[in-house]
């Protein structure tokens, strides 16, 4: 069990994709500087991110591995993931019609988006067995989510802040987001 | 295990319910509009705006609502918090029409044109207009054969007198106008 | 001496210890004053709704005489302070130069002051009245509460009585820097403020009374603790800490009891007012006599003899300010109702109202420039107003918020609870009017409230509009074969080529009107 643990909290915070790997670090900017908003869109973006990063893994290691079908492996992600943010999309558009007019270009985004594919390729190389790999792409999502909320928190913070006229914008955004990774590079030593 | 799949599944469908009863994103939006009906929106009233809206109309086209209103349904609809659109008026202190009496013909023009029936008085008498049920709309100015109703800010009366911002600030939340108004 | 638990408390609500400023005025006894020329009474004194003036223009009024009165529960009636001529009933004034444009009885005093005979017996015991008669007496004497807030007196009980009252919180604890009126007023008449408490506790039912006031006014306590010898009512020493005279701090200070966001104290089943309130509700009961007068602290470094007086309402600043000797070089701006909570007032010939506790002059060396003049710094984030804040805000992140105009967040950081007491101001290196930009930001929310409420009527309204048009267009019809068959009936006159053609000769006439202006 304790196993398992260990495997979420490296994926999530140890490994992080955005910041530590760096892939989707797109998604920090684009999607919303707002606190309620980002906590919304992590949950739909972690509805999309770990059913797609599951079955990624499952496909890979008992379909494409056995049949050396290996260089079809970015073509099925990308289907994957498109699949399952069409679907969320199409029931939060039936059930949640305000939660779709606020996060519709973001759910739309989020099929193409390069978390997604980059987690999916990076656990291609991994040698975890599978049980871990599981384990390893519920972490991933779980870091993703928490970046957004984490990252809209910060922007909403500095929103207000004192900042001098010409870092406003996406310059104190890279700024800020630089400061971050570089903590998160002081989780390596937790598991 | 099937316990938790049957408290899953009692969970969602609670949910569901939960969401069929609630009110529809169109009257929610409603709620954020100022009501005042003058259509300078484009659309025939603020319902039509809001359906507009939910449709993914653009959020920054009602200058009576002005700043504040646009600020709030950025935040309601995650979008971002823009300026108002120009090409739909300016922003301006919220107004009530006043009706000069003593010209009044009594041609009951603005008593129709009114959206919320804020103008009192008959054929040939003269016409008043209900201050607190005014939106200030201007929309009777225009029918008016003899030119005899006013604008005129509601901020001089003393009900609606806030006190300043050091900054000065307040006076983006509700409009300004220029000096020599 | 201060008990460990009051310590305790005073340590857990922050606030601040401005410098007192109050040995001067309390040099002397209470002076009262000679009657002005002129007296202006405003019709709205206090919270509330204005009353109705039932004299006339060109009037002889006697001294105690009712000048004006309601029947509603909000509104305490005005009496004549001295006697003399009814000027104008319709003099309007702006007192803080706010934009709220008050009512007031012009008087000119004759100098005989001469009184009506009060009706209603003076009794040596208020235990000898009813209830009733208790409220009813409060009542017609047109009190309202002296500290400053200014609620009819009657009204609070009436509520009091409604919801029910277990405690009596007296308020003798003046916390603001330069106001000494109710401590001069303990120190003279205690007996007074004992007496009005025991009033107002049996007036409003209540079991228990007590009286706060702040452990460094010896004096004070001394005349109290003399007074209350033969009394049931207890007295709590509270640390001298401004603003420890606010409602809610005192409640807190003196009992223990914290009110919930939003609560009043009737909430919590205590009645708070006034010393000077009890002292005014003591000489309502037991002498009858309509409140005419009340204890200003009159105070400032322009002044050559600060004072407290005992003035008659309707005395205009300036009259007081003369009698203190005051230099009119150094003077610069006059501040009504104490230095951090108080308001400038617009005008020196401006009157005392019920609520004004104290006047201060100000010179250009105690209070340099006014709040918008001073260079306003860049918040440095030292924290100290976070340390001041008496109701444990925290005023940097609702300045920000204030500021961003970002109300929602304002609101959800407790600006509702902010009491406006200036404390963080006081204390902030950077000299930003905190205070200036939560009022500002609270009336935006006011406002866009109001609004709102304003948008759902304009709303129900436009549908029947709806409504009614649809309806209307549908029995066009028949209304039609109405018209054609009822061709005697008076609406039928009235046709649309007749409307039209008076329409235009009214445009006609209109134009006319106007070219001859223009000539």
């Amino acid at each position: 069990m304790s196993n398992f643990i260990n495997t979420v909290i490296a994926a999530a915070l140890v490994n992080n994709l955005v910041f530590i790997q760096l892939v989707g670090v797109s998604s920090l900017f684009a999607y919303t500087r707002r606190f309620e908003a980002a906590t919304e869109l992590a949950c739909l973006s972690f509805l999309v991110m770990f059913p797609a990063l599951a079955l990624a893994a499952t496909f890979e290691r008992f379909l494409l591995t056995p049949l050396k079908l290996g260089f079809l492996a970015l073509l099925l992600f990308v289907v994957i993931a498109a699949t399952l943010a069409h679907v969320l999309l199409d029931l939060v558009e039936r059930h949640f019609p305000l939660l779709a007019r606020r996060h519709r270009l973001a759910i739309i985004l989020l099929s193409g988006n390069s978390a997604i594919v980059g987690a999916a390729l990076l656990n291609i190389e991994s040698l975890l067995t599978f049980p871990m790999l599981l384990a390893s792409t519920f972490g991933s999502a779980l870091g993703f989510a928490l970046l957004l909320i984490a990252f809209a928190a910060l922007r909403q913070r500095y929103e207000l802040a004192d900042v001098p006229e010409t870092m406003k914008g996406p310059a104190i955004d890279l700024l800020c987001a630089g400061i971050a990774a570089m903590c998160f590079l002081g989780f390596a030593g937790v598991v | 295990m099937a316990l938790v799949c049957w408290a899953l599944v009692r969970l969602g469908l609670q949910l569901r319910n939960a969401c069929k009863r609630k009110i529809s994103i169109v009257d929610i939006i409603n709620a954020e509009l100022p009501q005042t009906q003058c259509g300078q929106c484009g659309f025939a009233g603020c319902l039509p705006y809001a359906r507009a809206i939910s449709q993914g109309e653009a959020i920054n086209k009602c200058p009576p609502g002005g700043t504040s209103t646009i600020r709030r349904l950025s935040i309601l609809l995650n979008e971002i918090d823009e300026p108002l659109d120009p090409a739909h008026g300016l922003l301006a202190r919220p107004k009530v029409a006043v009706i000069r009496e003593d010209e009044c013909i009594g041609c009951t023009k603005c008593i129709q044109a009114c959206p919320v029936d804020a103008i009192v008085g008959a054929a040939k008498l003269m016409h008043t207009v209900i201050e607190d049920e005014c939106t200030g709309c201007d929309l009777c100015v225009a029918p008016c054969p003899v030119d005899c109703i006013d604008m005129v800010h509601a901020d001089s009366r003393p009900i609606s007198w806030l006190h300043p911002q050091p900054t000065d600030s307040w006076r983006r939340l509700i409009g300004s106008e220029p000096a020599e108004c | 001496m201060l008990s460990l638990k009051h310590f305790y408390r005073s340590l857990a609500s922050g606030g601040i210890r401005p410098p007192a400023n109050k040995a001067e005025t309390l040099r002397s006894r209470i002076m009262p004053t000679p009657v002005p020329e002129q007296l202006l009474l405003p019709l709205q004194q206090h919270q509330g709704m204005a009353a109705d003036v039932c004299v006339q223009v060109g009037d002889q009024v006697r001294k105690y005489q009712l000048l004006a009165s309601s029947d509603k529960a909000s509104c305490a009636p005005i009496h004549a302070p001295t006697s003399g001529k009814i000027l104008s009933i319709d003099t309007e004034i702006d007192l803080y130069n706010t934009g709220h444009r008050q009512i007031c009885i012009s008087l000119r005093c004759d100098g005989q002051d001469e009184a009506l005979e009060l009706d209603g017996d003076c009794v040596e015991d208020h235990r000898s009245l009813s209830r009733e008669q208790l409220l009813a007496r409060i009542e017609s004497a047109g009190l309202c509460g002296m500290g400053g807030a200014g609620f009819p007196v009657a009204q609070k009980l009436a509520a009091g009585r409604k919801s029910g009252i277990e405690k009596l919180l007296i308020n003798a604890a003046e916390c603001e820097p330069y106001i000494s009126c109710d401590e001069a007023l303990i120190r003279e008449r205690a007996n007074d403020v004992v007496r009005g408490a025991e009033i107002l506790r049996d007036a409003s039912e209540a079991n228990d009374a007590v009286i706060a006031i702040e452990s460094d006014k010896s004096d004070a306590i001394a005349a109290l603790r003399a007074a209350l010898v033969d009394s049931e009512l207890k007295l709590e020493l509270v640390s001298p800490r401004y603003p420890v005279g606010e409602e809610r701090q005192l409640l807190y200070n003196a009992m223990g009891i914290k009110l919930s966001r939003g609560d009043l104290p009737v909430d919590a089943g205590i009645l708070v007012f006034n010393a000077g309130t009890a002292a005014a509700v003591c000489q309502a009961v037991m002498e009858t006599r309509p409140c005419i007068s009340r204890i200003v602290s009159v105070s400032g470094a322009p002044l050559r003899t600060p004072k407290n007086f005992e003035v008659l309402i309707g005395t205009p600043v300036a009259h007081l300010l003369a009698l203190c000797g005051i230099d009119h070089g150094q003077h610069r701006r006059t501040i009504i109702g104490g230095s951090l909570m108080g308001k400038y007032l617009a005008d020196a010939s401006y009157p005392i109202c019920k609520t004004s506790n104290s006047v201060i002059a100000t010179s250009e060396e105690e209070f340099p420039g006014t709040e918008q003049e001073q260079t306003e710094l860049a918040c440095i984030r030292c924290g100290y107003c976070a340390d001041a804040c008496p109701e444990n805000l925290l005023p940097q992140q609702l300045l920000v918020y204030s500021k961003a105009e970002q109300f929602e967040r304002a609101s959800n950081h407790g600006l509702a609870d902010c009491i406006e007491c200036g404390a963080c101001a006081f204390v902030c290196p950077s000299k930003i009017p905190l205070v200036q930009y939560y009022r500002s930001a609270k009336e935006s929310i006011a406002w866009e409230q109001d609004r709102r409420e304003s948008g759902k009527q304009w709303q129900e309204r436009f549908q029947f509009w709806q409504y009614r048009h649809k309806k209307n267009a549908e029995s066009k019809k028949d209304r039609k074969l109405v018209t054609a068959t009822d061709t005697d009936s008076t609406q039928s006159e009235f046709s649309r080529q007749q409307a039209r053609e008076e329409i235009a000769a009214a445009v006609a006439r209109v134009k006319q009107k106007r070219a001859r202006k223009k000539d």
